[in-house]
């Protein structure tokens, strides 16, 4: 009777030469391999881990501004377009793409605090410190493209001289009129050179201003005495009020559900609001380690983003109670009021840029 | 396992104390040995890494290649559980059943098993501190435990001198083979050996159908005594460690032919070797990993139950059977039996009969939820005060 015995000679089982590869063999036994189906579920966590470590959400600086960016615009008819203002009055039109400046727009004394584009992205309303309204040509999206010479700047098509120092203007998203706030809320028209109306609830500062995505008409303040404020233009005063245990720094509106807004607040979270039901808020969204001073939704309504005191931005889900995303990099400081955070989601590419 | 056996000779020599286990860590480099007070870790050359004194005076070491996870029993029936990547102590159980000297890993799920001397079988995972299983298999001490590699076959040997085999997916034993074992192991092709005094026997499964029935044995020079033999994975060899050394014969099928690159190669370059060492760590399995059926893992949980439908739909449901009924075209009778009234009558008695099983389904629901309030309002007053509570008037 002929016995076998496993004998394995090291000439057949490796290589030959030291330049060859090494020999592989396979046997797909699984008793080889115990607990495959958990080593597996470990390998696909580590790789998502990994994919998340070396993702790169920055995609670059912009560089041109002498003094922080206080605020920023994008163009709702060209995307590649972005509008900021600084502290010393300076306004410029990015093209993003390229990141180079298109066009300068000087005139402003002292910094600008607001920056908004009209509805056919043809004009562009910007208020400062300094008392004034502007009204700005915005060159067309072909021209530009076409244009490499350098800088070229532009003359304001009217000034209006108001009483006192503005802090937000926004214009209506469906019609040609557009609300600034400061000591209260005034609503101008293009061609008049005194607002149209104006609201007052209180002695206090408001802050920011947004108009409502959907109904023309209403119109969102937050205030200084820890208000949020609802408007409606129809109507010769103010409509709802909530007073907050803490300051409002922002709103905004969700533009694919616009009864809802998110209020960026100074207790590190922020409050999102049915605005036909203010008694409670929706969500509340934390994450934030210090006051949350801007907030901007992704135009399909489902995010939302915020820059915070705390040097980070996060990303929140409408309807979540934490961050999905934090960023964040050594260059980004503590501006108090003077950094806003601008985003841009297209087909869930996230393009991101930030000013300092 | 001839480096095992030759490391431990040189430790020995060097140690000159007790040494009840060793076991290699993730590869031939590192060997942990239970000595006389603790259990030391040793690189290939006999330096001494690491003492863990945390595990007291341990009788048998086990490594678990996956979890990167040491477990040690020590002589007053403590479990622990280490890892060995960072040192961090995973867990501490005490077993409450006394001391206990066999212990082997099911290389299927990661689960420890433990022999105790009341006969039980317990199986421990590092995530809970009370046993997975508590089984009684033999009547007197369990003397050695061995796992099938495919994890459904365990083997156990009690001082009663009997060898059972049991399935680990019913938990019951398929055969009980005479003859005491000292010590017993399972080859990679499924053969089974048992060792005692001098005299190794190897048993096999030889018709396939989990009858397994003896197929070698071997004794050595009287006066041996052997304390365990182990079978040499992808090889035809039996190592069996006794009473003066150890020896090694021939078992023909036992080991693996194949044997596969990525997983163990024993024709493995240094190079290789340290880069497979980094993917393994990659691939580390957490302690929650160890678990009886590890196929549970990636499996969505199962659906709730389905919900009760509500009363408008149930009431939708019944119209409907009763709409069906009413549709029915009664078949023409002849002459004098075919009368609108008689027609009327048994369209009435179809569409009672089609509502009953509708009613019967509520009226069970309503006594059942009647019951369940009545058990509530029982369980409301202790039973010291039940006889001061008001009759039911029924």
């Amino acid at each position: 009777m002929k016995v076998k015995v496993i004998s394995r000679s090291t000439d057949e089982f490796t290589r030959e030469r030291s330049q060859d590869l090494q020999r592989v063999y396979h046997n797909y036994d699984p008793t080889l391999r115990p607990q495959e189906k958990a080593v597996e579920y470990v390998r696909a966590l580590n790789a998502a881990k990994l994919e998340k470590i070396f993702a790169r959400p920055f995609i670059g600086a912009m560089d041109g501004h002498t003094d922080g960016v206080s605020c920023m615009a994008k163009n709702p008819n060209y995307l590649k377009g972005l509008f900021s203002g600084s502290m010393d009055g300076d306004i410029r039109l990015w093209d993003i793409a390229n990141r180079k400046t298109v066009c300068q727009y000087p005139g402003h004394q002292g910094a600008v605090r607001g920056l908004t584009v009209s509805t056919d992205g043809r004009i562009l309303v910007s208020c400062g410190t300094d008392s004034t309204v502007r009204l700005w040509n915005v060159p067309v999206a072909t021209l530009t493209e076409s244009d490499d010479s350098s800088d070229n700047s532009a003359e304001p098509l009217a000034v209006y001289v108001w009483k006192n120092a503005f802090w937000a203007v926004d214009h209506q998203w469906d019609g040609d009129l557009f609300a600034t706030s400061g000591a209260q809320v005034d609503i101008w028209n293009h061609n008049r050179s005194q607002p149209v109306n104006s609201f007052q609830w209180g002695t206090e500062t408001v802050i920011s201003v947004k108009f409502n995505p959907g109904e023309p008409n209403v119109l969102a303040t937050t205030a200084s005495d820890r208000s949020i404020v609802l408007y409606d233009l129809r109507m010769s005063s103010p409509a709802r009020k909530v007073i907050m245990r803490t300051k409002c720094n922002s709103i905004s509106w969700n533009p694919m559900e616009p009864m809802n807004f998110t209020a960026a607040n100074e207790d590190c979270s922020c409050y999102s609001y049915d605005a036909r039901k203010l008694d409670e808020a929706k969500y509340v969204h934390m994450g934030h380690e210090s006051a949350v001073m801007d907030i901007d939704y992704s135009p399909t309504g489902r995010e939302f983003v915020t820059g915070s005191y705390d040097r980070t931005i996060r990303i929140f889900q409408y309807n979540g109670g934490r961050s999905r995303e934090i960023y964040h990099t050594k260059r980004m400081q503590r501006f108090l009021h003077s950094l806003v955070y601008f985003i841009y989601l297209i087909s869930s590419v996230l393009i991101e840029t930030w000013f300092l | 396992m001839d480096e095992l056996v030759y490391s431990v000779e040189k430790l020995n020599t060097e140690v000159r104390e007790t040494v009840r286990d060793v076991v290699f860590l993730h590869n031939e480099l590192f060997f942990a040995a239970a000595q006389k007070k603790y259990p030391y870790i040793y690189n290939r050359d006999g330096t001494e890494l690491h003492c863990l004194k945390e595990h007291g005076a341990v009788l048998k070491l086990q490594f678990l290649r996956n979890h990167f996870l040491l477990a040690s029993i020590n002589k007053s029936g403590h479990l622990h559980y280490q890892d060995v990547t960072m040192g961090e102590m995973v867990g501490n159980f005490r077993t409450g059943l006394g001391r206990s000297d066999v212990m082997q890993v099911n290389p299927f799920n990661g689960v420890i098993a433990l022999g105790h001397s009341s006969g039980t079988v317990s199986m421990w995972k590092p995530t809970t501190s009370a046993p997975l299983i508590k089984m009684l298999s033999h009547q007197g001490p369990i003397s050695a435990l061995a796992f099938h590699p495919n994890g459904h076959l365990m083997a156990t040997s009690g001082k009663e001198r009997k060898i059972k085999i049991w399935d680990l997916r019913k938990f019951e034993v398929l055969q009980t083979l005479p003859g005491h074992a000292k010590t017993l192991d399972f080859s990679q092709k499924g053969l089974l050996a048992s060792g005692t005094g001098s005299f190794v026997q190897i048993f096999g499964d030889l018709s396939g159908s989990q009858n397994y029935s003896r197929y070698m044995g071997h004794s050595m020079a009287k006066g041996y005594q052997i304390g365990e033999v182990l079978f040499r994975p992808y090889e035809d060899v039996l190592g069996i460690g006794h009473s003066t050394g150890w020896s090694s014969i021939l078992i023909p099928g036992s080991g693996e032919p194949n044997f596969d690159s990525w997983v163990a190669n024993p024709f493995e370059t240094s190079k290789q070797r340290r880069e497979k060492e980094v993917r393994t760590l990659l691939d580390k399995l957490p302690p929650e990993t160890i678990m009886l059926d590890p196929s549970k893992i990636g499996t969505v949980r199962q659906a709730r139950k389905k919900e009760k439908p509500t009363k408008e739909e149930r009431e939708a449901e019944m119209e409907a059977a009763v709409e069906d009924v009413k549709s029915i075209t009664m078949k023409k009778k002849t002459k004098g039996r075919n009368k609108p009234s008689k027609k009327a009558k048994k369209k009435q008695e179809l569409v009672v009969k089609a509502k009953r099983p509708f009613l019967e389904q509520q009226m069970k629901e309503q006594a059942l939820s009647k019951k369940k309030q009545k058990t509530r309002e029982d369980v409301e007053l202790p039973s010291s005060l039940q006889r001061f509570a008001r009759k039911k008037t029924t």
